[in-house]
């Protein structure tokens, strides 16, 4: 057991003095949990803010100036800022640039539709031009805008409704019409947004049922971690084949000791160098993302059956690789399509069903969703499928390696 | 200069020796962009195919008011109701992948009528994006329907100001009646949202793929160029620059040589990725070929320029290929590869304006996006060949042969 223990050591030393190999091993995940957070803070929602938008106003009357006071209402300060501009055609051409996300352009008559001087009023038009490299962005600008004319049309239709029936039951005459409509239009108009009866809460629909919210941080710092373990596997089976190459495996073999036990102080080198790697990101993320799981030992056992189950994949790749670099190849891709299908670069359910199951193969996708059940308040028994299917993954792994390596060696 | 192609040519050489070296070039660029391109919306709609989402509802109340609810729901672009009782609504959210359940609960309308406050609940799957989309068009729609109660409980009042009723019947006659002529004028309202588009190549705006590959591009395409520093690396170890230079070559000509030989791979490189993108994908590259090869040069250059640094500075060849897939995946997804910037705080775009990719990103979307021709890409492939100047001057200060 010892020359086991002695060259798995040898390994993680030198892994860890090598300023590349730390580069990939834990700076890259560690930046790239960095810049998620950055990019999407702790739940994952944009951060959109300060909005680039110009409105231009056509209206005489006063709706299309109260348009303008809302869009720069302090209320609405934070999430967009809006400058008026005199000329459409320039304002137009801001957004050709890239420069703003969209221009309100409120059209002539707006003021009249609502509050009509004539029988048949033309319709009022509020235009957003969008910039289409801001769908996003553009959406918040037509939200409020909606919202507004919303507000607008529930006062015509309110004034318009109550006064029309008042009339119709002989409550007030023509002449009252014209002072009442505007005022029970107005109150109808503000009691539409002030006194808003329905509303709409989002809920999580989990197996149980219970109202557990996605924590973005939680999935993504383990995510990372798990996307650069395959590589550092990888880089652990290549290096038994790159040993091999140098001639310093067959050397190994001359000293008393069996190839079982230099194979297996080469494999629990790896295990033990992606242990370290998953354990520092995950240890780090914890105390610099404030990421809470319930259970700690469900994210040690976590863990190590993730680390087991790809330290499997590398041991596999280094068994059927004929050289270091086809095996560099193969674990690289491998590690990338593991990714991609399984869901690192963005939540699993969003991945088309198929693929999920599909995604079942790599270490990623059992390692994704145990994190998700501790995230979501899993306990360990909860996490037994999941453990399971890892370390079960990599008996079969390992498995699979040692007929490969017992036939090489023979 | 025929020493530089010939250089050059051998690099190119040795790179494809290997079948492996497509895998990366373009089988696996274009598997992440199908993945992608798919996740984030697939192809763009047929236009006589309704493809608004489906919501499933859940109608306890079953009164005129709920009906009514539906019915503006129907008439929404974001979302398709499509009534289940619950049991077979909660099956379908759990096990057809279905974005949303919204449920309109027994005494919606009493409660409303009796200006009582109502929460409708969307049950939504977790952190399924299509859940915002389907949240807003319930608020849309309750709000709709929320005016039109406001708006007859307002003329209830204000007849009631005038002359009380003489009964409740009578109340409740006039109210139903002011709900219907509400109900009426808010489905034809006096003032509408007109929203355009500014120019785009396409007329339905970009689609899933569009905006997924150019950022596959982006990022597989630094791989292979970031990659210059281990092919600079693996030459200084293994000795071949140390042996170049004992032959009558300049320095100038061999490190120029290895700079065309890896700016070639990656041009081919997107080149490839590009023409995939068309016929695979069918994503539009723009109207402007001229502007797009502008900007795939300019990238193409600065990111080689950024390989050559790095192979200056990386001493292993542990370092160097360490050094490619951290800067390549940091890079990309800080400039905006993996998500648009739009939806990262001000903060975070103002940050990353200092980097390459940014640009690129800038460049590609703005072709693909908004039709860019080649004065419109100036300005962004300029910046980039500012940062390809400043990577080449510190990246051949640095540079060691031995």
């Amino acid at each position: 057991m010892k020359p086991i223990l002695n060259i798995a050591w040898k390994d993680l030393i030198v892994l860890f003095r090598d300023p590349g190999a730390l580069a990939l091993l834990l700076l890259a995940p560690f930046a790239l949990t960095l810049a998620m957070s950055a990019a999407f803070g702790r739940d994952g929602n944009p951060g959109i803010s300060d909005i680039p938008v110009l409105i231009v106003n056509h209206d005489t009357g006063k709706f299309g100036e109260l348009l303008v006071e809302v869009m720069a209402s302090e209320e609405l300060a934070e999430l967009i800022t809006t400058t008026v501009a005199a000329n459409e055609t320039a304002a137009r051409a801001s957004v050709d640039r890239d420069e703003v996300a969209a221009v309100v352009i409120i059209h002539a008559g707006l003021s009249q539709s609502i509050i009509p001087d004539q029988a048949e009023p033309d319709r009022g038009v509020v235009e957003l031009y969008l910039n289409p490299t801001r769908p996003i962005s553009g959406g918040v600008v037509q939200a409020i805008v909606s919202q507004f004319l919303q507000q607008i049309n529930t006062g015509a239709a309110g004034g318009q409704v109550a006064v029309g029936q008042l009339m119709q039951n002989q409550l007030i005459t023509p002449a009252e019409a014209q002072t009442l409509g505007p005022v029970i239009g107005e109150a109808a108009g503000r009691q539409s947004v002030e006194g808003q009866l329905i509303s709409v809460s989002r809920q999580f629909q989990t197996e149980n049922d219970t109202a557990n919210g996605f924590d973005w941080m939680g999935y993504m710092a383990p995510s990372m971690a798990i996307l650069f373990l395959m590589f550092t596997v990888v880089e652990g089976g290549r290096s038994i084949l790159t040993e091999r190459d140098n001639g310093t495996l067959p050397r190994m073999l001359t000293a008393p000791l069996s190839a079982a036990q230099v194979l297996g102080g080469k494999l629990l080198g790896t295990y033990l160098n992606g242990l370290a790697q998953v354990g520092i990101l995950i240890g780090a993320s914890v105390l610099i993302f404030n990421i809470r799981w319930e259970s700690a030992l469900g994210v040690v056992l976590t863990i190590v059956s993730v680390v087991a189950a790809a330290t499997g994949w590398g041991a596999c790749i280094a068994a059927f690789a004929r050289s270091s670099g086809q095996a560099n190849v193969v674990g690289t891709t491998l590690a990338l399509v593991f990714a991609i299908g399984a869901g690192n670069f963005f939540a699993r359910p969003n991945l088309p069903d198929w693929l999920q199951l599909v995604s079942f193969i790599s270490p990623n996708a059992w390692g994704l969703e145990a994190f998700t059940s501790l995230t979501a308040g899993a306990g360990v028994s909860d996490l037994l499928p999941y453990l399971a299917g890892m370390w079960i993954m990599a008996a079969i792994l390992f498995g699979l390696a040692t007929l490969a390596f017992r036939r090489q060696v023979v | 200069m025929t020493k530089i192609l010939h250089l050059a040519w051998n690099d190119i050489q040795i790179e494809f020796s290997e079948r492996s070296t497509l895998i990366f070039f373009l089988i696996l660029p274009i598997v992440f962009t199908a993945i992608l391109g798919n996740t984030v919306g697939g192809s763009a709609p047929d236009e006589t195919a309704d493809t608004r989402l489906i919501l499933l509802l859940v109608d306890e109340d079953e009164t005129d008011l709920s009906m009514a609810l539906t019915a503006v729901l129907e008439e929404s672009t974001l979302a398709r109701p499509v009534l289940r009782d619950r049991t077979e609504a909660v099956r379908l959210l759990e096990e057809e992948d279905l974005p949303g359940l919204l449920t309109i609960p027994a005494g919606f309308a009493a409660s409303l009528l009796a200006g009582e406050g109502v929460d409708l609940r969307l049950a939504t799957a977790v952190t399924d994006n299509r859940t915002l989309a389907l949240e807003q068009a319930v608020a849309a729609a309750a709000r709709q329907v929320d005016s039109a109660i406001q708006i007859a409980q307002a003329s209830v009042a204000a007849a009631e100001q005038i002359r009380p009723f003489a009964h409740e019947a009578e109340r409740q006659a006039y109210f139903a009646h002011a709900l219907a002529m509400a109900q009426a004028q808010l489905a034809a309202p006096p003032a509408v949202l007109e929203s355009n588009r500014a120019a785009v190549p396409t007329p339905q705006g970009p689609d899933g793929f569009e905006l997924a590959s150019a950022g596959q591009l982006v990022t597989w395409v630094l791989i292979t160029l970031i990659g210059t520093s281990a092919v600079l690396v693996n030459e200084r170890i293994g000795g071949t620059l140390r042996r170049l230079l004992v032959t009558p070559t300049q320095k100038v000509t061999i490190m120029a040589g290895r700079i065309v030989g890896r700016l070639s791979q990656g041009l081919l490189q997107m080149a490839l990725l590009i023409g995939a993108g068309a016929l695979l994908f069918g994503v539009n590259w723009g109207n402007s070929p001229a502007a797009l090869i502008m900007v795939v040069t300019a990238f193409g250059l600065a990111a080689t320029a950024l390989g050559l640094l790095l192979g200056a500075l990386a001493r292993t060849r542990s370092q160097a290929s360490g050094l490619t897939i951290m800067f390549s995946m940091v890079l990309a997804a800080l400039g905006g590869a993996w998500w648009p910037l739009e939806i990262t705080p001000a903060s975070y775009q103002t940050a990353v304006q200092i980097l390459p990719t940014t640009w690129a990103m800038k460049g590609f979307t703005g072709v693909i996006v908004r039709g860019h021709g080649v004065a419109e890409v100036l300005p962004v492939v300029g910046v980039l060949l500012l940062f390809a100047l400043v990577f080449f001057a510190v990246g051949l200060w640095r540079f060691r042969y031995e």
